[in-house]
């Protein structure tokens, strides 16, 4: 009988557990990171009872933890990607809707601003036209530095959110070494037996902090998991944890970085760095948003290194020649705090259309300065000169002379930005509407008496006087061509070449060059002149009505004047938008992607770890018919006990 | 396959969100009528509307500068007709002094016609235009191209011309410039002297002469000569002027052209095709419906309700 009793008791206290582990579950159905459980159930030991063994009961032997460490590791996967696209999502859609709005755009003050040049070039002597061509221009400045403030809001931003999630990964951290140590003492205190739902606990921080940041996860003996970020660095080990923080880039002040602290130092781990949040934003922070200020500038350097060296080939309407439209700039450089050397390096422009919108980093190897791209760590060899202040180093369009640098050692640097303040450095310097120069600063004639009235006798003609620089502007003298029918040559007096062959109706307006100075001057003759026609290039005067350099100016706009001349400033500008929106679409092709990928993940992962209620409640039902049942025994044992008590 | 309760209810709930946020798409591009919302939509052809939109921008400013050549060039022609008018009254006068049936005191009379003529024609030459520059000064605007020193009854006078050589370019076309004016110098100066082979008589001179020839009693047929040649400069002057009139006219109907073909490319690109984007909003509408209505008929179902 006291076996059939404890057999009873045994079925009872089993079948309650079960019960009790059912209701857990159930009462857990909405807890997140809450794995199911189920009770273990073993046959107790059966005795020998001569003939056989006699079964004794059961036994709950375990509460098991329905969890698949695979597919956890899957979801944390996924976790991490679709936190990267989103965080980058996120960021570069913004940029992707700043671009995209057809009035805060950088296209309809452009067009303005060269629609105003043109109207000059209909009416240069007009005030009124001059004055809306100067009032576009500011406006042309204020928008590139209205988009460049946006670009940089989204930068503080962007630094914002690396920080909230630095900080969210160091509390994550924390908490996972406390659960090491709580489930190490409680395996340590029930012998090796898996507190599951601090497990679940810690999975789900695991998760979280998968969310911020890719984590690789080793599994220790005693319970405890050893967590690693980047390329092996341990976040936690143990009990111990590591603080990430972040920290300014070395060269560029405004742009943070994620480093981790290790025995004192902290070293910087961006570039290793992937996944979640933190690598969306770094990422969002080092391709699109630096890339897009730079490509901003590029467009700003265009304009303002094009349109003020057309400029200074023209006259104002007070006979002067044009000085800057545009507020001159020169490629930014910055300079590490710990360089040995004194001074830095000189730069400016040479050629705006061969401007990348990189950044590079100058550095010191103890014998020569060397160049590699800042966001690649590429190497850039030297395009032509000697660093030299006569012959500076050239290259990508920039120049850069090293002689006021003074006792360099060896890893000194420098960081040279082309293009990335120029949108927010562009101004408009020219404030006088009588000082725009639309008029060409030379004119080609033929020779006249003092009444005005022709000398050339033959129909020959000069066409379009040009300067191609301004390096001897004003000519110093007039310069004479006299033709010479039986050579069939104009002989020059004042520029070189000392004689231009000419046939007509051969050479009828092929372009003709003469240097002044070293400065080039392009004209072409047409007709037929006669021995002793002359023809003068001058600077000119009182050209009020004259509209050639305004002219010029104006067609700028659609001249191929930036990416090695294949574009214009609009198509570089447009260039941008598209960069911009094929990475935004690619970021949310991705996000889809991942975000597909993840549900799957945890269907797979839910499929095994998840509370289904009707399963629920049918075990519900199950283990209470069995604890029923088993209560039958002990009812039973007690009749057979009166049965037997009445047999007295 | 075991679902667990709560990815169950989650896949439905994700169900209706997607549906959502398609519908809210669909129902943002019906409402601005664009296909390409932002230029991730379609990055490709974002970049190559900021392209077409500059190129419409551009022949739209080709066709207000054309506007802008026009009018100066209908000054110039209107200006020139009155030239033409008033060297055909000179030549008129010149043939009839030529004929010998005339008095001196006739002759006399002429002159004085002639006389106003002459300075018709000069202040002619210092025509101003809209921009208040004269339009017969080359590049110099501001400077007054034709002033007459000394002369008097019977004495010539000197013609100077102050202006240059200058002749303005206006861009009406992406290949295509158009002169908006001739300087007073080709015109009135450049008059190839009949009497001097590879010589130049100016147009104020030749009726200059005629005049004051009236006065003295001498006029010839070099006087004729003369102002037939300056007549002919400057009726070649108007048909030049004509012609570039009619090329602008014709350069403004190819820019249309281009607009109209570019507006119509621009549209192609960013505008929304409504039948499609109605009939796909129904569908929408319809799934969004069938996944509410699922989900709450589904999310009644539970073991527990018949426990």
């Amino acid at each position: 009988m006291a076996d059939l009793l404890n057999i009873g008791t045994s079925g009872l206290m089993a079948y309650q557990h079960a019960l009790t582990t059912t209701s857990h579950n159930i009462s857990n159905v909405n807890t997140e990171g809450y794995s199911r459980q189920t009770v273990e159930l073993a046959a107790r030991r059966a005795e020998y009872a001569g003939f056989g063994f006699i079964g004794t009961g059961v036994d709950a032997s375990n509460v098991k933890r329905n969890y698949n460490d695979f597919l956890g590791e899957q979801v944390r996967k996924q976790t991490s990607s679709l936190g990267s696209f989103d965080a980058f999502h996120t960021l570069t859609a913004q940029i992707d809707n700043l671009l995209a709005d057809p009035t805060a755009g950088l296209t309809p003050v452009m067009e303005e601003f060269f629609n105003a040049s043109q109207l000059v070039s209909d009416s240069p002597s007009s005030i009124p036209a001059r004055q809306v061509m100067l009032s576009s221009a500011n406006s042309f400045s204020d928008r590139f530095h209205y988009i460049d403030q946006r670009l940089r809001d989204l930068n503080g931003r962007a630094n914002k959110q690396l920080e909230v999630s630095v900080q969210e990964i160091n509390s994550l951290a924390t908490n996972i070494a406390k659960m090491n140590e709580e489930i190490a003492r409680a395996r340590g205190a029930s012998g090796g037996k898996d507190p599951n739902d601090l497990l679940d606990r810690r999975d789900l921080l695991l998760k979280q902090l998968s969310q911020m940041v890719s984590v690789s996860t080793v599994e220790q003996d005693d319970g405890q998991v050893n967590v690693f970020i980047g390329s092996g660095q341990g976040l936690v080990v143990g009990t111990t944890t590591t603080n990430l923080a972040v920290v300014a880039d070395e060269l560029i002040p405004d742009r943070r970085q994620v480093a981790i602290q290790a025995n004192g130092a902290s070293v910087n781990i961006s570039n290793l760095l992937n996944g979640g949040q933190v690598g969306g934003t770094l990422d969002f922070i080092n391709n699109i948003l630096i890339g897009s200020r730079n490509a901003l500038g590029r467009v700003a350097v265009g304009i303002t290194e094009e349109l003020n060296s057309q400029h200074a080939l023209g006259l104002d309407l007070n006979g002067n020649l044009g000085t800057d439209l545009f507020t001159a700039q020169t490629p930014q450089v910055l300079v590490d705090g710990g360089n040995a050397a004194i001074g830095q390096p000189l730069t400016a422009y040479v050629d705006s259309t061969q401007l990348t919108t990189e950044d590079y980093q100058l550095e010191f190897d103890g014998a020569a300065w060397n160049l590699r791209n800042y966001r690649t760590g590429q190497p850039i060899p030297w395009t032509a000169g000697t660093g030299t202040a006569v012959d500076p180093y050239i290259v990508d369009g920039i120049s850069i002379d090293l002689s006021a640098i003074a006792g360099a050692a060896a890893g000194d640097r420098f960081l040279i930005r082309p293009t990335s303040e120029a949108a927010s450095r562009f101004g408009v310097l020219l404030d006088d509407p009588a000082r725009i120069a639309a008029a060409g600063a030379l004119n080609g004639q033929e020779v006249v008496d003092a009444n005005g009235m022709p000398l050339n006798a033959g129909s020959g003609r000069l066409n379009g006087v040009t300067p191609l620089d301004d390096t001897n502007l004003p000519l110093p003298a007039p310069v004479f061509m006299t033709y010479d029918a039986i050579a069939q040559q104009f002989n020059v007096v004042g520029a070189v070449p000392a004689t231009i062959p000419y046939v007509p109706g051969v050479d009828d307006n092929l372009q003709q060059s003469i240097t002044v100075g070293g400065m080039p001057i392009t004209f072409s003759f047409s007709g037929t002149p006669q021995t002793g026609d002359t023809f003068t290039v001058d600077n000119n005067s009182n050209a009020v009505a004259d509209n050639r350099n305004m002219l010029a100016l104006a067609s700028k706009q659609t001249e191929g004047t930036l990416i090695y001349g294949s574009t214009s400033f609009q198509g570089a500008y447009g260039q941008m938008i598209s960069s911009v929106g094929t990475q935004t679409q690619q970021a949310s092709v991705n996000m889809d992607a991942t975000s597909t990928l993840l549900r799957q993940a945890e269907v797979a992962h839910e499929q095994t770890s998840g509370v289904n209620l009707d399963e629920e409640a049918a075990n519900l039902l199950r283990f209470q018919q069995a604890y029923q049942a088993t209560a039958q025994v002990i009812t039973t044992a007690n009749q057979l006990f009166q049965t037997l008590l009445q047999a007295f | 396959m075991r679902i667990s309760t709560s990815q169950f209810q989650r896949t439905s709930l994700n169900s209706i969100l997607d549906q959502q946020s398609k519908l809210n798409d669909t129902q943002q591009q019906l409402s601005t009528g664009k296909r390409i919302l932002t230029p991730s939509d379609d990055p490709t052809a974002s970049a190559l509307l900021v392209d077409i939109n500059q190129s419409i921008q551009v022949y739209q400013q080709y066709s207000q500068n054309a506007s802008k050549a026009e009018s100066r060039l209908q000054l110039e022609e209107s200006t020139l007709s009155a030239v033409a008018n008033t060297l055909q009254r000179v030549r008129e006068l010149a043939v009839l002094a030529n004929n010998d049936t005339y008095s001196q005191q006739d002759l006399q009379g002429i002159a004085v016609e002639a006389r106003a003529l002459q300075e018709e024609l000069l202040g002619l030459a210092n025509t101003k235009d809209a921009d208040n520059d004269f339009l017969f000064s080359g590049f110099k605007g501001q400077i007054r191209p034709f002033e007459q020193l000394g002369g008097g009854l019977g004495v010539p006078a000197t013609f100077n011309y102050n202006g240059d050589q200058g002749q303005r370019l206006v861009r009406i076309g992406p290949e295509r410039q158009v002169a908006d004016s001739d300087s007073g110098y080709e015109i009135f100066n450049k008059v190839p002297d009949p009497a001097v082979p590879g010589g130049y008589i100016s147009a104020f001179e030749a009726v200059d002469r005629f005049a004051a020839a009236l006065e003295t009693g001498t006029v010839t047929g070099i006087d004729i000569e003369n102002i037939d040649a300056a007549l002919n400069r400057a009726l070649q002057f108007q048909a030049g002027v004509g012609s570039r009139l009619n090329a602008i006219t014709s350069q403004r109907s190819v820019n249309e052209d281009y607009i109209h073909q570019m507006t119509t490319t621009r549209s192609d690109l960013e505008d929304l095709d409504f039948a499609d984007a109605v009939s796909r909003m129904n569908l929408q509408m319809t799934g969004l419906n069938a996944a509410q209505q699922t989900f709450t008929k589904v999310q009644g179902l539970s073991l527990f309700n018949y426990l």
